[in-house]
Formats: C-alpha cells, structure tokens, sequence
C-alpha cells in the first residue's frame, strides 16, 4: 500500500522532469528541478515509514509504552529520515546557485528565453 | 485511517505539482511550488517524521519563496513585462 | 540608439507569455520512458512491512545510554551521522561562497581601468576648486545604489507594528529549536527561521534597520566561525577519542537543555552558520546589478579600425 507513495513520487518526478525538457523559460526549468528534488523527499521518507509505526522520539511514548518499548517497537526508519534531511539542505543550496546562475545567464542575453542562449551552439 | 490522510496528502502534492508546471504566470507558479511544500510537510508529519517536516515546512515557506521572488524581481527590471500581472515598466530601477 | 524606446529594443518578450510548451513531442515519450523506469523500479523497493535495518534498531537502543539524547533522529544528525552533516553544512557554505561570487557587483571602473585617477590629475591641473555638479553627483549616488528604491521602502505602520511583535517571538522560536535537543528540529530550520527573522525586518522595516547587521563585515566573520567550532569539534572527536565527532562533552539528563553532548553545540553552530550563510545569500541575490550598463549595446559595435604600420 505504501507503492502508491512511491508510485506518486515517480509521478513528482516525471512532472519535474517535463518542466525541464519542454519549458523554455529559465525560472520554469529551475522550478522543474526542485519538483524533481521534492519528489525524492518524499520518496525516502516513504521508504522510512513502517507499517503502525510511530515517531522514532522516545520523549514522550506513546500511552501505555515505556521508552524501552518504543526502543524495541514499531518506529520508521530514523536514518532514512537524516538522509531525508541532508537532501533538504542540499536542495536549498543548489536551488539558490542554479537561480543565480539562471539570472545572470538572462541578463547577459537580456531574455528569459533559454533558447537565446546561443553563444555555445556550433 | 492513516492510508485515506496519505493518499489525501499524495492527491494533493500531485495536483500542485501540476499546477506549478502549467502555470504561465511566474508567480503564480512559485506561490504553488510553496504549497507543494506545505502539503509535503503534511504528508511527513502523517508518515511518521517530524523533524524532516519541521525542515521542510522552514525551506518550503521561507527559503525557497524567497530566491524565487527576488530572482523574478532581477528579471522584471531587464526583461519588459507586459502581460503577466499587467505591469509595464518602460524603465530600469 | 537614441530614441526614447531605446530598451525595448534589445529585449524579447517573456516566451511563455506567447509560446507554450517546447517541442512537448520530444519531451513527452522521454518522459514516459524515464517514468516506465522508475515504476519498475520502485516496485521493488522494500514495503512497509520490512523489518528495521540493523543500523536504524543499533542507533536507537544507544540514543539514551551513549549519547543521553531521547530523540533518536536528532541523535544520529548531530552524533552517530554527524559527519553526514558536516558535510551537508559545508555544501551550504560551499553554496553561500558562489552566490556571493556570481552577484558580485561590477567593479567601478575608475579602479579598474584608472579613468577617475586621470581624471582628477586633469581637474586639478584645470581648476581644483571646481564643485561637483548636479549630474555627477546623481551619477555617483545612482553607481553606489544608496538612493535606489529598494533601500528605502518601508511599509504602513500597521504592518511596522506587528512585525515589531512578532519578531522577538520568532527569534526566540529559532534559538529554542536549536538549544533543545530532545525536541524535532535541530540547526539547520532554526538557521533559515533566523534568517527569515531579519528578512522580515528588511521587508518591513526597510533597509535602514538592518544596515548594521547585514554588513559583509559582519555577518562573514560570523559565519565562519560557526564553520570553525563545526570543525573543531570534529577534531576534538579525533585527538580525544579517534572517531570525527566522537562525543567530547560531558553528558547530562535525558530530556534536560544540556542533553546530547555535542549536540548542543553543534547544532548552536549549524544554526549560527547557515543563519549567516543565508543571510548573505539572499541580500548579495536583493544587490544584484547589471553587468552592463544603458548604454551597451553589443549589435552596435563598430569594428575597430586596423592599424596599419607597415
């Protein structure tokens, strides 16, 4: 049951994958490769995820558990979820240089238009 | 229970993710990339993960709007932007 | 070059204002094909009723006694994983150094090409006592950006009002998710709530309430000296023990501020370094410039005439 989670993020991604391939604006294909980004996201933490499982917190157990039963339970995954949050920052992070460069590129052909940028066609 | 929230959730990151690539308005695009994050976040929090949501929903709200707009906003003052919100600007800043 | 429409002639159109998608025959049979692949291939991932690898059930039964820490994610991102962050840490910084190289502003030509030292030899030969007039000094102010309107808007007072409220509770906000370790959170999302904080106070409060902090003098130093205590604390981990990020503080109560060894610290510095590095980011984006000016116009370029001394 938890396919149709990873089925979606195969959706998310081809949806970002479209937008790169066939936008021509530069802001769009930028946007497309976050899409692609949001979709491994949720990928790994549907991968995390463990049937009746709770948070892997042991805090607060939930009612009627100790902490050494949730230590011994069912918890998703927590290294998926740290693998899930380097993604995150990683995401921002080329985000922000892929605009930068996305901006600069159009102001130097004075056009958004990613087929203005023909300097390199031979 | 749980799978009718997660397939609420998963319907609801699909249509935005949609949105966002058939948008023409640019900002109107970014705007719907910010809600794919939120719903997103949403899904996190039902799927068990609370602190990749907490990550995601400071990202997807504040980080990742606001490289766009400003981003857009250097294109607005170059490029000459006549149809999109009904802007005209004849001059650079 | 000099009709008074002299702008829109070297520029285009938005294209999707007109034009729709780009050749969407080629894109959509590739897509298909790379979306037939990923649903094979995610057919075969391991289902929710997998049993939890070895290492996920390992760091969870050593959160409370090694490392003291009663959440188990923040254990692994700040302890067991802590090179794994690390790395991520520096990729920001990595990310934060090329921004600020890629908006860089353009160098002003008189230290570049020496016009404006030939210039005042000349002008002091001439007539030293010469005042600035009108048009050099608008030219000056509008090279240096000091006057341009996206310093100086401040919005109505209504929103000054409640953006002075609701900035000390976000701030607060931001340090508390980082100095707790038993809660969610952790460095990083206190880091960019930080720097939403100040973001807010320049959209709201306008340029002059923040020139003080968000100073490349300020805020780099600080920056790097997040990097600096991230790093020592990885060779701390080395002389002391001999694994990068051992655990070299003294451990407290579960559940308490001081929890998690390192992890306090470490995430106190995460949330230092990518507030700062974000900061610099999106106000090195906001000053942007031109790297041509009105007046360039590549198709107007008149070969230059071939000297001929033979």
């Amino acid at each position: 049951m938890i396919v149709v989670n990873y089925v979606a993020a195969g959706c998310v991604f081809c949806i970002g994958l479209f937008a790169v391939v066939a936008r021509r604006d530069v802001i769009k294909i930028v946007m497309g490769l976050s899409l692609m980004e949001a979709s491994t996201y949720l990928l790994l933490v549907s991968m995390a995820y463990r049937r009746g499982a709770t948070a892997p917190l042991l805090s607060n157990p939930p009612s009627g558990q100790t902490q050494r039963d949730v230590v011994h339970g069912t918890v998703s995954d927590p290294v998926l979820q740290n693998f899930c949050l380097t993604a995150i920052v990683i995401g921002i992070a080329v985000t922000a240089v892929f605009l930068t460069l996305a901006v600069r590129v159009a102001q130097h052909y004075r056009s958004v238009d990613a087929a203005d940028a023909t300097a390199l066609r031979g | 229970m749980f799978w009718v929230l997660d397939y609420l959730c998963l319907l609801a990151i699909v249509v935005t993710a949609a949105l966002t690539v058939l948008q023409r308005n640019l900002a109107a695009s970014v705007l719907a990339l910010s809600a794919v994050g939120v719903v997103l976040t949403a899904s996190f929090v039902v799927l068990a993960a609370p602190d990749v949501a907490l990550a995601e929903i400071v990202v997807g709200t504040v980080a990742m709007p606001m490289l766009y707009f400003i981003a857009l906003g250097k294109l607005r003052t170059v490029i000459r932007d006549n149809a999109d919100l009904g802007e005209e600007r004849d001059r650079d800043e | 070059m000099t009709n008074d429409d002299g702008l829109s002639r070297g520029f285009r159109q938005e294209p999707h204002v007109q034009a729709g998608w780009h050749r969407p025959w080629l894109g959509g049979p590739l897509v298909l094909a790379v979306g037939a692949l990923i649903l094979v291939g995610v057919l075969a991932l391991p289902r929710e009723n997998a049993a939890l690898p070895v290492i996920a059930r390992h760091a969870m039964e050593i959160a409370v006694p090694v490392w003291g820490q009663a959440e188990v994610v923040s254990e692994i991102v700040y302890g067991s994983r802590g090179f794994d962050t690390f790395g991520e840490t520096f990729l920001l910084l990595g990310a934060v150094a090329v921004v600020l190289t890629l908006s860089r502003p353009r160098e002003p030509r008189s230290e570049y090409v020496g016009e404006a030292s030939e210039g005042r030899a000349e002008q002091r030969r001439l007539d030293p006592d010469e005042p600035e007039s009108g048009d050099e000094r608008k030219a000056r102010q509008a090279e240096s950006g000091e006057e341009s309107e996206t310093r100086r808007i401040r919005m109505s007072v209504v929103v000054r009002v409640a953006v002075r409220t609701a900035v000390p509770l976000l701030a607060v906000a931001s340090v508390y998710t980082a100095a707790w370790g038993y809660t969610p959170g952790g460095g990083f999302p206190a880091g960019a709530a930080a720097a939403g904080v100040v973001l807010l106070v320049y959209a709201a409060l306008g340029h002059r309430a923040v020139r003080h902090v968000v100073r490349s003098a300020v805020v780099e130093p600080i920056e790097l000296a997040g990097a600096t205590v991230i790093v020592a604390l990885g060779v701390a981990g080395i002389v002391i023990h001999g694994s990068m990020f051992a655990n070299v503080l003294p451990l407290a109560q579960p559940l308490t501020i001081l929890a998690g060894g390192n992890a306090q610290l470490y995430s106190g510095a995460e949330l230092v370094e990518v507030a700062t590095g974000l900061i610099i980011a999106i106000f090195s984006l906001l000053g942007m410039g031109r790297d041509w000016t009105i007046h360039d116009d590549d198709s107007q370029q008149v070969p230059a005439p071939q000297d001929e001394d033979q």
